[in-house]
């Protein structure tokens, strides 16, 4: 019993290194930075969550679950709220986006945003 | 009615948690397999959030799915601006986020989510 | 080989594959996006450890890290912007 949930701590964990590992991929291979914006998303989002699962599993309590749940909330918080930060300031820096990227619906807004995402 | 909201306010985690799992496989396999698939395209999404909590929520539901990024709000009207990385069809990734809006307003509403208005296009101020 | 081990090794090829986009940009933008991968696979690095060396007390530090990474996110975030809102 005991050793059939450490079993699925350890799958959970190598899943989410593995997930983590596609989105650094991600990072070096997908071409512009907003697209690299999404590579990030996947190492943040499942690729640390899968981890935290089995850091659970592995020492199940009441007190680890509030803990850990905490991190995993604090730690989507932080992929959102960054993510979503580090684009508008990408875009305000004036980053490129790969050529064949369609604008026009953007193009309009520039210059007018309104309250930021921080 | 509340015990709809309360359903709904537990359904939407599931739903979203499936959402960004379908998105993450997309995109491995974009990252993995040579070449891509991506079509990458800014697109302007008009919310039926009003308050600031529906629209920060939205906001960071759809950078928090891989494949999608919030690159930009504006409150007045609540409007998005997203970059999409499989954006070949606008219409389509408007439907992605207002699917999720959906859920969203299910929990935020106490009427439930509002019916959708058209693609958007016919309402720029 | 444990199989924590290999979850280790992909960890720190991930840090090594950030920290090149960290060094290598191109713009300010890449390099922040770099440093938050950084980050990100630090907190899953000490998740690791703590199952590795069985030690419970990285809960906590898991714990701390999240709240750190979140002010770090946010000042990354500033610093790109060149403190523009």
């Amino acid at each position: 019993m005991n050793t059939v949930v450490e079993v699925l701590s350890t799958a959970c964990v190598v899943a989410g290194a593995l997930v983590f590992s596609v989105g650094a991929l991600g990072l070096l291979r997908l071409r512009d930075f907003y697209a690299r914006l999404n590579g990030i998303a996947v190492s943040a989002g499942l690729g640390t969550a899968l981890p935290l699962l089995g850091l659970l599993l592995r020492f199940p309590s009441v007190e680890n679950a509030l803990k850990i749940g905490l991190a995993l909330v604090v730690q989507l918080a932080t992929a959102a709220v960054g993510g979503t930060a580090l684009a508008r300031a990408g875009y305000l820096a004036g980053t490129p986006a790969a050529s064949e990227t369609r604008r026009d619906a953007l193009a309009e807004a520039s210059g007018e945003e309104g309250d930021g995402a921080g | 009615m509340i015990v709809r909201r309360i359903v709904h306010a537990l359904g939407l985690p599931s739903a979203f948690g499936a959402r960004v799992v379908a998105a993450s496989a997309r995109l491995a396999w974009d990252v993995l397999t040579p070449g891509s698939a991506s079509v990458p395209a800014f697109v302007r999404v008009p919310l039926r959030c009003r308050s600031e909590l529906e629209v920060t929520a939205i906001a960071n539901m759809v950078t928090l799915t891989p494949g999608t990024v919030t690159v930009a709000i504006r409150m007045d009207p609540p409007t998005l601006w997203v970059y999409g990385m499989y954006a070949s069809d606008e219409a389509e990734l408007r439907e992605g986020v207002r699917a999720m809006e959906d859920r969203l307003l299910a929990v935020t509403r106490a009427d439930g989510a509002p019916a959708r208005p058209g693609n958007g296009e016919g309402r720029r101020r | 080989m444990n199989p924590l081990d290999v979850a280790l090794v992909l960890l720190v090829a991930s840090m090594v594959a950030a920290t090149y986009r960290v060094l290598r940009g191109p713009g300010k933008a890449d390099r922040g996006a770099g440093a938050d991968v950084v980050f990100f696979g630090f907190v899953s690095v000490v998740i690791v450890l703590g199952l590795r060396l069985e030690t419970e007390l990285v809960v906590d530090i898991v714990l701390v890290s999240t709240l750190v990474g979140f002010l770090a996110a946010l000042s990354l975030a500033r610093l790109v912007s060149g403190g523009k809102r």
